[in-house]
C-alpha cells in the first residue's frame, strides 16, 4: 500500500511563490501525470516529493507517514531524471546496483533484483556496457531498471521521454505503461506533453502557475475541461475557443457567434445556463465536433458556411482552417472533404459536445 | 546568343573564386596544419629536442668549454649513482617535494568544493584562491622569506604572540624545517591554479548525478567517493602531472628561499644540475644529471596519464 498526499504544498524561491498551495491525493497503485507549460511548477512538485526542493509550507505524506523532513534517501521512493542521471563511470550492472548496495542487501540478492530488472527492461545483454555505449532508448530503459531493481514505494518521472525523438517516444510510453501493468507501484509522472499525459495517466493533473486547473481522468479533462486553460492546453489541435453571447431564443437557449451565427443549445444543457441569458461567454467546441455537412440544409440554422482558409491533411483525417467573427476555427473533417483553400466549407456544430467558459474566470460554466 | 555587358563581365569575373595555389583540399588543409605548427615546433626544437640531445651527447664524454670532448662512456652516471652523496641527497628531496603536488591537490581539492558551494561572496573567494598563481615565482620566494624570518618572520611573531614558542624558529635555516617550509611556499603558490582546475572539473559533474545518488540512498560522503572523485579523475591527474613538472622544476623558488641550503637539505635536481653546471663548471656531469632527470620525470609523468587511464585532464561526462 502506497499512497501520496499533498496538502496544501507551497515553494517559494525568495520572494517568489512558484507553487501556490496546492492539494492532491495519489491513491495506491495510481498512474498520475502532472502536466502543463514550462514554469507551472510541475517539476518543482515532483522534486518537493522526492525531497530535492525544500518544501516552503504545506506537507507531503507518503502512506501514513509525513515525509517534509526526511532525506530523499528515506523516502522509498525512485526518480526517473530527463537527462537519465545514470552514473558515466559505472556500467549498466553497477548502475543498477548502486542503491542496492546502501540498502543491505548482499551481492547474490542484487544480482538477482539487477538481472530480473533487466529482464523485465529487455537490457540484459548491456549490463557490462558503460551508459555512453548506449543509445538514448537504451539509457532510458537502464534508468528505469535503476528505479524498479528496489521496488520502492513510489516512482517519480521527470520528463522522462522528452530527450527523446518522437518515434521513439511513443514506443518507451508504451514500455511505461507496460512497466507499471507489470509492477503497479505508484507513479506520479511530469510532463508538458498533454499527448503523453492523455495516453500513461489514471489520473491527470493539469498545473498552471503554480496551481492546479483541474484533476481528472484523460476522458475528463478531454471532454469536460474546467476552465479555459485546460481546453485550450489539452488536445491537438485544442478545443476552438471563441467569445460569444448567451441570448434567449424562441423555445430557448442560443449562443451567438457572430452576426450570422446562432446557435441553439441543446435543451440539456439549457438549465445549466439558464442565468447567463444576456452574459458573454466563452464557447468552447473541439474540432472533432465540428461535423461536415456537404448536403446540409440551407435552411438548417446551425449549418455554418465558411471560406477554407488553410488545409492540413493528415492522412486520417484533413484539419480545416476558416474564421468565425474574426477568429480562427480548425475543424477536423474528412479527408479529401475541403481540397483548396478559398473552397466554401459547410459544417455543422456538434452542439451537444460544446462548453461555455466564464471569460472573466476563465472557470467552465 | 546572349551578349554580356561590360560590367556583367566584371561582376562574373569578381564571383568567379580565385584558383587556390594547391588544387586539392586535403593538401591545402594539410600545408595549412603544419604552417601552423611552424612557429611551436621551431621553439620546441631550438629549445628543447637539440639541448636534450647535445646534454645526452655530454653525458657520455669529458667536455668542458675550454678542452676538447674525449669519449667517457659511463664515466658520469657510474660517479653519479655509485659515490655521489650529494645526488642522492638532490633525488631524495625532490622525491619529497614531489608531494607537494598530492598535497597540493587535496587542499585544492577541499577550496574547490568549498567555492563550489552556495557559500556568499564564493566569487571573491575564488580570486582570492587564485591570486597567489600568476604572482612571480621570486616574488613568492621572498614573501615567504619574510614570513619565516626569525626576527621580523609574521610566522615567528604569531607563535610568539600565542606563547607556544620561547625562541623563533629557524624555518629556512633549520635541516629539519626547511625543506618543509619551502614545499608549504610551493603549495601556496600552485594551490590556487589546482583549485580552478578542480572546479572546472566539478562543474561539469551534473547535478542530478547528486540528485539521483541521494534518492539511491548515497550520504555526502558516500557521493563524494563514489560520484565526485571518480568524475573528477582526469582533472585531478591533470593536476597531478603539472604538479610533478612543477616540483621538478622548481628552481626558482628554492634559489631564492634557500639556496639549496642549509647544507644540501633542500637540494633538489634542478638546483644541483645548475649547481654543477654554472657553479662548479662541470657541464658534462650536469648533462648526465639533466638526463636522468629527465628519464625520471618522463616515467613519472607517462605512469600517472596511465593510472588516468590516458585521459589526464579530459571533461567528458557523458
Amino acid at each position: 500500500m502506497a499512497t501520496v498526499t499533498l496538502n496544501s504544498l507551497y515553494k517559494n524561491y525568495g520572494e517568489t511563490e512558484v507553487v501556490h498551495g496546492i492539494d492532491l491525493e495519489v491513491g495506491h497503485q495510481e498512474f498520475v501525470v502532472l502536466v502543463g507549460p514550462s514554469g507551472c511548477g510541475k517539476s518543482t512538485t515532483l522534486r518537493m516529493v522526492a525531497g530535492l526542493e525544500d518544501i516552503t509550507r504545506g506537507e507531503i505524506w507518503i502512506d501514513d507517514t509525513c515525509v517534509n523532513e526526511l532525506e530523499p534517501q528515506h523516502r522509498d521512493i525512485a526518480m526517473v531524471f530527463q537527462d537519465y542521471a545514470l552514473y558515466p563511470h559505472m556500467s549498466v550492472f553497477q548502475n543498477m546496483a548502486f542503491s542496492l548496495q546502501y540498502r543491505g542487501h548482499d551481492k547474490s540478492d542484487i544480482r538477482r533484483r539487477v538481472l530480473a530488472a533487466a529482464d523485465i527492461l529487455n537490457i540484459s545483454e548491456l549490463l557490462e556496457r558503460r551508459p555512453k555505449q548506449l543509445s538514448g532508448g537504451q539509457r532510458q530503459r537502464v534508468a528505469m531498471g535503476r528505479a524498479i531493481v528496489r521496488d520502492p514505494k513510489v516512482f517519480l518521472f521527470d520528463e522522462p521521454l522528452s530527450n527523446l525523438d518522437a518515434k521513439l517516444r511513443v514506443s518507451m510510453r508504451g514500455e511505461i505503461k507496460k512497466l507499471h501493468r507489470r509492477v503497479a507501484t505508484t507513479s506520479i509522472y511530469v510532463t508538458h506533453d498533454q499527448v503523453e499525459a492523455m495516453t500513461l495517466a489514471d489520473r491527470i493533473v493539469i498545473m498552471n502557475a503554480g496551481n492546479i486547473e483541474q484533476i481528472g481522468t484523460p476522458d475528463e479533462v478531454y471532454s469536460k475541461p474546467a476552465s479555459v486553460f485546460v481546453a485550450g492546453f489539452v488536445g491537438s489541435p485544442t478545443m476552438n475557443l471563441l467569445p460569444a453571447e448567451l441570448t434567449a431564443a424562441d423555445d430557448g437557449l442560443a449562443v451567438r457567434l457572430d452576426n450570422d451565427i446562432a446557435l441553439r443549445i441543446p435543451e440539456t444543457k439549457r438549465q445549466r445556463y439558464a442565468n447567463y441569458v444576456g452574459q458573454p461567454v466563452v464557447f468552447g467546441l473541439r474540432p472533432e465536433n465540428i461535423l461536415w455537412s456537404p448536403n446540409g440544409a440551407a435552411q438548417n440554422d446551425a449549418l455554418i458556411r465558411r471560406t477554407a482558409e488553410e488545409i492540413e491533411p493528415l492522412g486520417s483525417d484533413t484539419l480545416v482552417f476558416f474564421s468565425i467573427g474574426g477568429r480562427e476555427v480548425v475543424g477536423r473533417l474528412p479527408p479529401n472533404s475541403v481540397r483548396r483553400i478559398g473552397e466554401t466549407v459547410s459544417v455543422l456544430p456538434e452542439m451537444d459536445a460544446m462548453q461555455l467558459f466564464d471569460p472573466a474566470s476563465g472557470k467552465a460554466i | 546568343m546572349a551578349t554580356t555587358t561590360p560590367e556583367e563581365a566584371i561582376a562574373g569575373a569578381l564571383r568567379r573564386p580565385r584558383k587556390p595555389l594547391i588544387a586539392k583540399r586535403r593538401h591545402r588543409q594539410v600545408v595549412l596544419t603544419y604552417l601552423f605548427l611552424i612557429p611551436a615546433a621551431t621553439v620546441f626544437i631550438l629549445y628543447r629536442l637539440i639541448p636534450l640531445g647535445w646534454n645526452f651527447v655530454l653525458s657520455f664524454q669529458f667536455w668542458s668549454p675550454t678542452a676538447p670532448a674525449e669519449f667517457a662512456g659511463l664515466y658520469h652516471y657510474e660517479e653519479m649513482f655509485l659515490f655521489d652523496d650529494v645526488f642522492r641527497d638532490a633525488l631524495k628531496n625532490t622525491l619529497i617535494y614531489m608531494l607537494t603536488a598530492p598535497i597540493g591537490i587535496i587542499m585544492a581539492l577541499g577550496l574547490a568544493m568549498l567555492v563550489n558551494s552556495q557559500i556568499r561572496s564564493r566569487g571573491l573567494y575564488r580570486t582570492l584562491i587564485f591570486l597567489s598563481y600568476p604572482l612571480m615565482t621570486v616574488g613568492v620566494g621572498i614573501i615567504w622569506r619574510w614570513l619565516y624570518d626569525e626576527k621580523v618572520g609574521l610566522f615567528n611573531f604569531i607563535l610568539r604572540s600565542l606563547g607556544l614558542i620561547d625562541e623563533p624558529i629557524a624555518f629556512l635555516e633549520s635541516f629539519s624545517t626547511a625543506l618543509a617550509s619551502v614545499m608549504a611556499a610551493a603549495i601556496w603558490q600552485i594551490l590556487g591554479f589546482f583549485m580552478i582546475i578542480l572546479l572546472t572539473g566539478l562543474q561539469n559533474i551534473p547535478e542530478h548525478l547528486y540528485e539521483a545518488a541521494s534518492i539511491d540512498g548515497a550520504n555526502r560522503w558516500r557521493q563524494f567517493y563514489r560520484i565526485t572523485l571518480p568524475l573528477l579523475r582526469p582533472s585531478i591527474f591533470l593536476c597531478l602531472i603539472i604538479g610533478i613538472i612543477a616540483s621538478f622544476t622548481s628552481f626558482d623558488l628554492i634559489f631564492v628561499m634557500t639556496n639549496g641550503g642549509p647544507g644540501h637539505a633542500t637540494e633538489l635536481l634542478i638546483t644541483y644540475i645548475y649547481r654543477s653546471a654554472f657553479q662548479l663548471s662541470q657541464f658534462d656531469y650536469a648533462g648526465a644529471l639533466t638526463v636522468v632527470m629527465f628519464v625520471f620525470f618522463i616515467t613519472i609523468a607517462i605512469l600517472a596519464n596511465f593510472v588516468a587511464g590516458g585521459d589526464a585532464g579530459k571533461v567528458d561526462i557523458n
